[in-house]
């Protein structure tokens, strides 16, 4: 369970504009991603973010960790992420988590842990 | 000295088929280098059962920071077209060599000189011998974004070592992209190999234009001549000037040699080599 007081972001590639869209099966293409805040083991915001990179000719997953960085992601809760992805999230402090379904379950999974 | 180029635009004709042939016949009279330009997926050795050796790893620079003298700045991830290099403000840059393709953007920005170079490995070039031909073979490391770079490479040893040879014979990659430009750079004359099918046609299009653009002349060989509609073939070239110098029906023997890496004789090349080549 989340206790701290902090804000933690949450970053989740999906296919859809809500809590109910589908993870995406991508992160690097994903359509979006959706930002979520949550504080006290709570979702107290959400909001769905374009991923920039998705078209790009190559190293799409290193746009998007760059893009999930700057947006303030501490964790990025996705179904598979790419070799490349993963050296940087590492050096950037950023938790992978793996998982899938909708966007409301893996984040309430996430707020049981 | 000459310098042939068998190139062609599409995959599949047969220019490595065409190129191994040309080397083996030749070599009977004359000292011949075959060079594998095909860098992606060079097969030449295959074609040849030669075993290949080890020559030459080629290198190309890659940005390396002085983390002392680094202000965090985020400039350098702003130049960086290939997404290499990550700057996220206040953290130091974040490179990721395999999307690397050392056009020093970089290091120009950097307002305090950070940025100096080091080096990665990007490919291989290989030497073998058998039947009196003498294969350079050019090999690009998996991933790797510049293909370009180890056709260079090899084009810096066939410019030291051509003097040697009668006949060097560059076997290109398909399309007409600039690993194939820079293989087509070095040539005197160029065989493109082709078939009589609309993907045949469109292809060859597409290289009689670069060809005319680089202004070096073709002559067309045209594969498997008995498939399909050679008039299209025929029609294109006389657009382009071009002289198509042999019909090379279908052979089945052809394709069984090939696959059990046995050199092609075939009386159709003997024929191009003599008219066209000598």
């Amino acid at each position: 369970m989340n206790k701290t007081n902090e804000i933690v972001k949450i970053c989740v590639p999906c296919v859809g504009d809500n809590l109910e869209a589908e993870v995406d099966s991508r992160f690097g293409r994903a359509r979006g991603f959706m930002l979520v805040e949550v504080k006290d083991g709570e979702i107290i915001s959400f909001k769905l973010e374009k991923n920039i990179g998705a078209e790009q000719r190559g190293g799409a997953g290193v746009s998007a960790v760059e893009q999930i960085s700057e947006l303030g992601a501490n964790v990025l809760i996705a179904r598979e992420i790419g070799p490349k992805a993963q050296n940087i999230l590492e050096q950037l402090d950023i938790e992978f988590i793996n998982d899938y379904g909708t966007v409301k379950d893996v984040l309430s999974r996430y707020l049981r842990r | 000295m000459k310098i042939i180029g068998i190139t062609g635009g599409k995959g599949g004709t047969g220019k490595s088929t065409m190129a191994t042939s040309l080397a083996y016949s030749l070599s009977k009279d004359f000292k011949v280098l075959l060079v594998d330009a095909d860098v992606d997926c060079p097969n030449d050795h295959l074609l040849l059962n030669i075993e290949r050796k080890l020559f030459k790893t080629v290198e190309q620079i890659i940005p390396k920071w002085d983390f002392d003298k680094c202000t965090k700045c985020g400039l350098c991830g702003t130049v960086c077209k290939t997404k290499a290099i990550i700057s996220i403000k206040g953290k130091n840059p974040i490179f990721t060599k395999e999307q690397c393709n050392g056009c020093g953007a970089c290091a120009l920005k950097c307002p305090v000189g950070a940025i100096s170079w080091s080096k990665k490995d990007i490919g291989y070039l290989y030497t073998g011998s058998k039947y009196g031909i003498d294969l350079l073979s050019g090999e690009l490391k998996a991933n790797e974004p510049v293909a370009e770079f180890v056709v260079n490479a090899l084009n810096e040893i066939i410019e030291k070592k051509k003097i040697e040879y009668d006949y060097v014979i560059i076997d290109t990659a398909a399309g007409i992209h600039c690993p194939v430009i820079v293989a087509l750079e070095m040539c005197d004359k160029i065989f493109a190999v082709t078939e009589p099918t609309p993907l045949g046609k469109h292809d060859l299009n597409l290289i009689l234009e670069l060809l005319k653009k680089m202004k070096i002349d073709v002559h067309i060989l045209l594969n498997r001549s008995d498939i399909g509609d050679k008039d299209d073939i025929y029609s294109l070239a006389r657009e382009f000037k071009s002289k198509i110098i042999a019909e090379i029906p279908y052979s089945k023997n052809l394709i069984l040699d090939y696959s059990a890496g046995k050199p092609i004789k075939n009386e159709y090349i003997i024929k191009i080599i003599k008219e066209y080549v000598q």
